[in-house]
């Protein structure tokens, strides 16, 4: 038993919502996002929380940012380094399509957007953890 | 606002109302992606939302997926209708029945009329969503071994009611809670069901208070007519011809040694502005699962014309009006018989009738029609079921799928899944899939030199490896394409067939068939192959360019690109034009 905590950052607030396994209870919190070092906002949220770090159990992150970096094409040159045999997860969201293409019904999944990364910048290290 | 007195609607405002029935719709899947619980509606989105008019014509199925409601939903709507012939605001009616327009059994609909202030009839809503198990005697939601209806064992509801006035019939709730494995799962994604049809309906009532019920007839009326002229069109466009072709499904329990061939013939009636689908010369229904219903007979052939021509022909009521399709009773791919079984009519051969039809329509004409998609159902999306520290668990997964088929201007759509999906499932996260079931993937990758070459070429085939953690997993797939992989058209090439192992503690990897139900113990891996999709147009017609970008990518060997593309690259891996144009001429390099 412990606490849950989740995370969600955004481009403007990051919220945090912790439950007490043990009794339910369920504490929200807000904070400004920090959008030059989201990380910030994450470890002001968890401190406003006032629970110490040992206590949690598990911490779930959801955010935005990569999404809004990859929509707006302002995200950097990356490499992507993984365990071995996922080296191309990212081809598998995008599907690698830049073209319309027929389907009966699907007109969302006509158009796809090329992958930005390509496979050559990615490596994979072995081995996965229990 | 006020009902409009003309006559005739103008483009915009039919291309607004076109708009807000899709908003509807979008809606309601919106509601029924975030509210479900299990994963293969929550995270692969298997699942379709959409508006017919109370005379069971489809409106909009925006973001369907085309097996689940091409044809099918006017029957489902109908059988509505003739089971309560007095429907209220406020009913709901849940719906499986293959025998009744319902694609089949694991695909729970739920159905409500949307009746106006006044008590009359005005539209349907129809939202379904494949369940993660639906109560078989196997924990598997395709049951390709099934002798009939009753080897399945799900309960069959032929538009049964389940809500008045709003309120749930609990008896039918608690046959489904003692029928359905891990029933609080079923309850949560019943009700994201419901919520998602009660959203429609509530949007439904919305525009009509808005717009005008009578200026919404005219609408839907309108906007079929378009439709239909907007087909009409494209088929006239097309070379006038009768063609027949054939796809070999797999051979699997109680099916011929040699698999099954569906022969389907394609008549381009170009004078009449109609396509003739017949489908009437093929054997009679199996004693096994993988019959069609009559929804997946009709929509399967219609997949294979819509993915042929422009994609932005409306697809409606109107534009069905120029496609016939002729079923046989009793027929495999016709209309069955209860109680034929159907368990597995979604997928199997229900993409061995749609995948002839589009090549067919690639043969007539270059620039038409697509090759042929890679088939399933792999294992890497097959049923997993088990008991880990007490609790049972039953899920569809997605790990991993591809196989889109060559096209005219395009490489295959990796993520496809099949052809009968049109890409609309998501493949799902690895880690959300490790957080929900006791499982550990090892790999999801794409296999090189899997695609079918061609000028354009088909997605490679995926690679996937999972095992369970801390317990035995069960494993159900119905993987066709081990024998019989995705043919090319135009000379594309074909892609490489699916296969399936378990990976012993040793690492040896025992094969396993291509339908079946696999007991994976602790320390033994799943390993799935799923097909690469067909090639479009010979392989040496590639652009070099692109030969060379696979091959940087890893996608395609060198020698590969050599001996197939006949393309010659450089140490550094650009293209030799020299070399490349020697290859191509058929002369030593």
């Amino acid at each position: 038993m412990g606490y849950r905590v989740g995370i969600d950052t955004g481009g403007t607030f990051t919220d945090i919502v912790l439950l007490d396994e043990e009794t339910g209870e369920i504490i929200t919190g807000k904070v400004a996002s920090t959008p030059e070092d989201p990380g910030l906002a994450v470890l002001e949220g968890l401190r406003a929380l006032g629970k110490p770090p040992g206590s949690i159990v598990s911490l779930v992150l959801g955010t935005t940012t990569t999404t809004n970096a990859a929509v707006q094409r302002k995200g950097a040159a990356v490499f992507y380094v993984t365990t071995g045999g996922f080296e191309d997860v990212p081809h598998f969201a995008t599907g690698r399509q830049t073209r319309p293409v027929r389907s009966a019904v699907g007109e969302t999944a006509g158009v796809g957007t090329p992958s930005q990364l390509p496979r050559h910048c990615g490596a994979d290290r072995s081995g996965r953890s229990r | 606002m006020t009902d409009l007195q003309t006559p005739v609607m103008t483009g915009s405002e039919l291309a607004v109302l076109t708009a807000r029935f899709e908003g509807v719709a979008r809606k309601m899947a919106n509601t029924l992606h975030r509210t479900g619980r299990s994963g293969i509606l929550t995270i692969a989105r298997d699942f379709s939302c959409i508006v017919l008019t109370a005379r069971h014509e489809l409106v909009t199925a925006a973001d369907s997926l085309p097996i689940h409601v091409l044809r099918g939903p006017e029957v489902m709507s109908r059988t509505m209708t003739e089971n309560h012939p007095l429907l209220r605001r406020g009913d709901a009616f849940l719906h499986n029945s293959p025998y009744h327009g319902c694609t089949h059994p694991a695909d729970h609909s739920i159905l409500v009329p949307v009746i106006d202030d006044e008590g009359a009839h005005r539209f349907t809503v129809l939202a379904k969503g494949h369940q993660a198990d639906c109560g078989n005697a196997l924990p598997t939601t395709y049951m390709g071994a099934a002798k009939d209806v009753y080897a399945e064992g799900a309960l069959i509801f032929p538009a049964v009611r389940i809500q008045s006035n709003y309120q749930h019939e609990m008896d039918i709730v608690r046959m489904c809670q003692m029928r359905i494995r891990v029933p609080a799962q079923w309850w949560g994604d019943y009700l994201a069901t419901l919520g998602a049809a009660r959203v429609g309906e509530r949007e439904i009532l919305s525009l009509g208070r808005e717009i005008g019920w009578e200026r919404l007839e005219t609408y839907v009326r309108e906007w079929f007519d378009y439709s239909e002229k907007r087909m009409r069109s494209a088929i006239r466009a097309m070379p006038a011809r009768r063609l027949t072709r054939s796809s070999r499904h797999d051979p699997f329990p109680g099916t011929p040694p040699e698999g099954v061939e569906i022969k389907v013939t394609v008549e381009v009636d170009a004078e009449a502005e109609l396509i003739d689908i017949d489908l009437t010369d093929n054997p009679d229904c199996f004693e096994n699962g993988l019959n069609l219903s009559e929804a997946c007979a009709r929509s399967a052939p219609m997949i294979g014309v819509f993915n042929s021509i422009d994609p932005t022909v409306p697809k409606n009521e109107g534009s069905f009006r120029r496609i016939r399709v002729r079923l046989r009773e009793n027929c495999a791919v016709g209309v069955p018989r209860h109680p034929t079984s159907c368990s597995v009519a979604t997928t199997n051969l229900a993409d061995r009738v749609a995948n002839p039809v589009q090549c067919m329509l690639a043969e007539l004409s270059d620039g038409l029609g697509l090759a042929e998609a890679g088939a399933c159902i792999p294992a890497s999306s097959g049923v997993i079921s088990g008991v880990h520290d007490g609790r049972p668990f039953v899920n569809e997964v997605y790990l991993g799928c591809t196989g889109g088929a060559g096209a005219p201007t395009t490489d295959g759509w990796l993520t496809i899944m099949h052809v009968g999906n049109a890409g609309m499932c998501y493949q799902d996260s690895i880690e959300v899939d490790e957080l929900r079931h006791p499982i550990l993937a090892h790999a999801r990758r794409l296999v090189p030199d899997s695609e079918g070459a061609g000028r354009f070429r088909g997605a490679l085939g995926a690679y996937s490896e999972f095992s369970p953690r801390d317990c035995e997993m069960t494993v159900a797939y119905v993987s066709d394409g081990n024998f019989n992989p995705a043919q090319g058209v135009r000379g594309g090439r074909a892609g490489a067939p699916s296969s399936q192992y378990v990976k012993r503690r040793d690492g040896k990897l025992e094969p396993t068939p291509g339908c079946a139900e696999v007991l994976v113990k602790p320390g033994e891996a799943m390993v799935s192959v799923s097909c690469g999709g067909g090639g479009y147009g010979p392989p040496e017609e590639r652009d070099p360019w692109r030969v060379a970008e696979d091959v940087r990518e890893g996608w395609v060997s060198r020698s590969r690109a050599e001996a197939v593309y006949r393309v010659a690259l450089t140490d550094d891996l650009r293209v030799d034009d020299e070399a490349t144009r020697r290859l191509r001429q058929g002369k030593p390099g």
